[in-house]
Parts: C-alpha cells; structure tokens; sequence
C-alpha cells in the first residue's frame, strides 16, 4: 500500500506522534506524582513540533529579513507556539505547587498508596 | 496487567494517528495550504510597515498584538493560582 | 553554610548573566530573541543567586534587589497596568486609524513583556523553594 512510503517522506510528523505515545505511556504507568508532570511536559513538546514542522519550506532560511536571502520559513505557527510555550510553563507550575501540598499533607508522592489512604 | 491494557490502547491510538499523519500535505512543500497570503504579506511588506527585521517579533508585537496581550493574562492568572494555591488560608489544616 | 567556591563564581558570573539577557530583549528587532527568550534569560541570573546561597542574611545588594522584588508582588501590578494602558493606547490609535503603532508605545510593550516573563519565573522558583507548612527554607541550618 502506498502508506508507508508516503509516512517516510513526513518523517517529522511520525517523530511527534511517537513523542506522544512515549509520553502518554510515561504518564499512564508510572505511580510517581512528578514522573506524571514529566509525562504531561513530553506530550506537550510534541505537539509543538507537530505545529512547528508544518510551516517548513524546503530550502528556506529563518525569517528574518536580510538582502541576501529569499526564502523563507513560514513564520506563522512560530508566533502561535510561543504563547504555547508560556501555556506550558504555567501548568507545569501549579501542578508542581499542588504537588508540594499534597506532600504535606499525606506524606507521600506514591498514588497507589494516596488511593489507600484515602479509602 | 495495567501495562498491557495501556500498550494496547496507545497502540490502538498511535496507529490511526499515524495514519492520519501520513495523508497530510509533503513535509516542506511550497504549495503547502499554510503558505497563503497572510504569510506573503507578512514577509512581504513586514519591513516597511513596522521597521522590524525580526519577522516573528513583528507578528507578535504589531500585527496580532492580542494575542500577546491575552497571553500575559495567562501568566498573571498561573502565578495568582501558585500564590493562592501555597499561601492559602491561615490557619486552614 | 555556604560553599565558597560556588559563592565565588556565582558572583562573578552573574552581572554577565543579566547584561546577556538585556541584551536579548533589546535587540529582538535585529536578531532572534525578543521579550520571552530574554526574559527567561534575566530570571535565570537571579535564579543562580537563590541556589548558590541558602541563607538570607548572605545574599549581596543584587540579591536583595532580586528578593524584594521576588517577594513583594506589586511590581507585578505596576507592569500590568503600563502594559495594558500601552494596549489601550494601541487600539484606539487604530480604530481611529493613523497607521501602525508608533514606534514609542512598542519599545514598551517589549519590555513590559521581558520584565513580566522574568518576574513570573523568579516569583514561581521563590515560592516553590520555601517549603515547609510554616514558611520556613527547608535547608536553613546544617
């Protein structure tokens, strides 16, 4: 079938679905609190190259304007990622403070034994 | 027994994925539908209209400066969240 | 408790840190950078301030400079509000149109997003870092 040739030529695009499975798997297993946050930040690198790869043109240069350059890089999608990237960071960030809490009040960072306690 | 129902779903999830992602447009065409003609503007006349050799820079600045604007209200609302969230109520537990 | 040889490059990298991160904002017209990469360049040099040394009483003039700021919240205000009279401004500049945005009102908004950017980053490794239920550093002593 003409499918996997057609995958080999978006190689960029398979490289940010595979991110997203490595990272939902790293967020679906593992019982530590702050290996699930590390999970969340892989799944959300991933779809910023996925947005990022779409706005390549073969043989262009960064945009910036310059006299001896002609083709350039969409810089569209670079404008949209970098709010992006602050949305990142900010739920990194209280994820991070509530995990701190949760620390002091029940002891431990394991989610199986959260659960038990809590039962 | 947990891990095997989890591959088997990401499994399930990563190959119509990647089926998805092998029908969209060659990676790094021109003809690309995401080259239109916002993008020739923006290159184009980005120079004389701002003063700004940084394209992205002026598109974030100058052209969609809104978009800016709500971001840093994001901002302003995570570290009012972390402050609320640490700080709390005195005295609570 | 305080290394003396992290002390020691601590403070003398740090002055270079900062002019560095400066200078990202400033000439994101020219080259790559602008107000985010930059800002996230300044609160990195007051971050290696707060981990080169544990207790307060032991930071110089910058590193106070950098807790007053961390700590007490209102200069964050204070670049909300120039922000968005700078986007008020803006805007009514262009449903009246005259052109773009004068060149005086973008120089600000710049900045107003390096300095926000940078105080967001510190204020969070600031908070985080205190621990303790009772607002104490969890490395105070020994």
């Amino acid at each position: 079938m003409e499918l996997i040739p057609s995958l080999m030529h978006n190689y960029y695009y398979l490289a940010a679905v595979l991110l997203f499975l490595i990272g939902a798997y790293t967020m679906l297993t593992h019982p530590n609190l702050i290996k699930k946050v590390i999970g969340l930040n892989i799944m959300e690198t991933s779809v910023f190259l996925l947005l990022v790869a779409i706005g390549y043109v073969e043989g262009g240069n960064a945009p910036i304007v310059s006299p001896e350059t002609h083709v350039y890089v969409n810089p569209l999608p670079h404008a949209l990622i970098l709010t992006g990237i602050v949305i990142a960071v900010s739920i990194t960030a209280f994820a991070l403070a509530l995990i701190v809490k949760i620390y002091h009040h029940y002891g431990t960072l394991c989610t199986d034994q959260i659960a038990k306690m809590r039962r | 027994m947990k891990r095997a129902v989890a591959i088997l779903v990401l499994a399930l999830i990563g190959l119509s994925l990647a089926v998805t992602v092998a029908e969209m447009p060659t990676f790094g065409s021109p003809e690309n539908p995401t080259n239109n003609e916002v993008t020739e503007r923006y290159l184009h006349q980005g120079l004389e209209e701002t003063g700004n050799h940084n394209i992205v820079s002026a598109i974030l600045v100058e052209y969609r400066a809104l978009d800016t604007f709500g971001e840093l209200t994001v901002l302003f609302t995570a570290i009012t969240a972390v402050l609320a969230a640490y700080i709390g109520f005195k005295g609570a537990d | 408790m305080r290394d003396p040889l992290l002390a020691i490059i601590a403070r003398s990298l740090n002055p270079f840190i900062f002019v560095y991160g400066l200078y990202i904002i400033f000439y994101g017209d020219v080259s790559p950078g602008g107000g985010f990469a930059g800002g996230v360049v300044v609160a990195t040099s007051f971050i290696l301030f707060k981990l080169a040394f544990v207790s307060k009483d032991e930071y110089g003039w910058f590193g106070k400079i950098g807790y007053y700021l961390a700590t007490k919240q209102f200069f964050l205000f204070v670049v909300v509000g120039v922000v968005s009279f700078g986007i008020g401004l803006t805007f009514l500049s262009v449903i009246f149109p005259l052109g773009m945005i004068s060149d005086a009102i973008a120089g600000w908004f710049k900045t107003g997003i390096g300095f926000m950017v940078a105080m967001s980053i510190v204020l969070i490794f600031y908070t985080l870092s205190e621990g303790g239920k009772d607002g104490t550093d969890t490395k105070s002593d020994a």
